[in-house]
């Protein structure tokens, strides 16, 4: 991610054990402090980056092979659901971890839009398809724009 | 209701119907807004958002269009409001500023990040809409709004979102969800 801002991994781990005690007092980090709430979304986000970045090639596979009409609609978005609920969980574990924190370090990667932003962007695409605002050739072509968007930095780390 | 009018009604608005078996709930809060909570549209939502509210999944991904989600799932929105940090977003929108928006009362969990969305009726009452687990960024322009929840496609669309200005109103009139 082209971070807009320095990483400090002494301050994120700080504003975790932070957010953690104010949780254990029933209390809430946004609502003490929007500042310190900010500060740590911004770390947050740079997790939610790589934990989607290290699922690039499933998430492409799936792509693929619904851009190829090799999965139907249905089948693409059981396969994506999946996957994309199972990183979620993933990002819900690390970005609490201390000890998967003090060995993460956001990417370095030169492009500058967010993948897991896209990934979470097609999810919700498929609500836009229950409640009849977009068609699943819409949802098609929008897969199909983030794949090329991507394609070409597959084997960054 | 005449069987012409029904006809008329697109299905969203035939979701808002009330329930003919009572499965109708209401989130009444002294000095809030009176939520409605139309099993129709509870039901509609339970496979995809049934997981958010910990219901039990299957093997796609998804909770079962089942009469016990659908109730499970009720009654988890209708306790929302007792969750210790709960905001409520009042007047304020979903999807604003794009052509799906509408004026809505946000419910927002800040510890879990789970929001409901109760859209504006054509009557001026509030029903609800959707439910979800919102991304960090998705909270973050939530909160940085004051309250205006924008899905993560609308975000990427940056064309189609208008940043907060306290000074404009840039509320919706659309509602028909």
């Amino acid at each position: 991610m082209n971070s807009d801002y320095n990483y400090n991994k002494e301050r994120h781990k700080k504003m975790i054990i932070r957010s953690q005690d104010l949780k254990r007092q029933g209390k809430n980090i946004f609502i003490e402090n929007s500042e310190e709430y900010f500060e740590l979304s911004k770390y947050e986000q740079a997790v939610e980056e790589q934990v989607f970045w290290n699922k690039r090639l499933e998430f492409f596979l799936i792509m693929k092979n619904f851009l190829d009409n090799i999965i139907n609609f249905d089948e693409f978005e059981t396969a994506f659901t999946l996957l994309y609920r199972k990183t979620c969980k993933e990002f819900d574990m690390f970005v609490i971890d201390l000890k998967q924190i003090e060995k993460f370090q956001p990417s370095t990667r030169t492009r500058s839009d967010r993948f897991a932003n896209s990934i979470s962007a097609i999810f919700r695409a498929f609500e836009e398809v229950e409640d009849e605002y977009s068609t699943e050739q819409e949802v098609k072509s929008y897969v199909e724009k983030i794949y090329l968007k991507f394609q070409n930095f597959l084997n960054e780390e | 209701m005449p069987q012409a009018e029904y006809s008329a009604l697109t299905k969203a608005e035939k979701r808002q119907l009330p329930d003919p078996m009572g499965r109708d709930r209401f989130i009444e809060e002294v000095g809030r807004p009176r939520l409605t909570l139309r099993y129709n549209q509870v039901e509609y939502k339970t496979p995809k958002h049934g997981p958010d509210h910990n219901l039990p999944v299957n093997n796609k991904g998804k909770s079962d269009k089942i009469q016990e989600n659908a109730l499970a799932l009720r009654d988890s929105l209708l306790k929302m409001p007792n969750r210790s940090n709960i905001i409520w977003f009042e007047h304020e929108q979903y999807q604003g500023g794009t052509p799906q928006g509408s004026d809505s009362v946000n419910l927002y969990d800040p510890d879990t990040n789970l929001i409901a969305v109760y859209a504006k009726q054509p009557d001026g009452t509030y029903s609800f809409l959707t439910t979800c687990v919102l991304r960090p960024a998705e909270a973050d322009h939530l909160k940085k709004s004051g309250g205006n929840f924008l899905t993560q496609k609308m975000l990427d669309q940056k064309t189609a979102v208008t940043e907060y200005n306290p000074n404009q109103d840039s509320k919706n009139t659309n509602n028909e969800q």
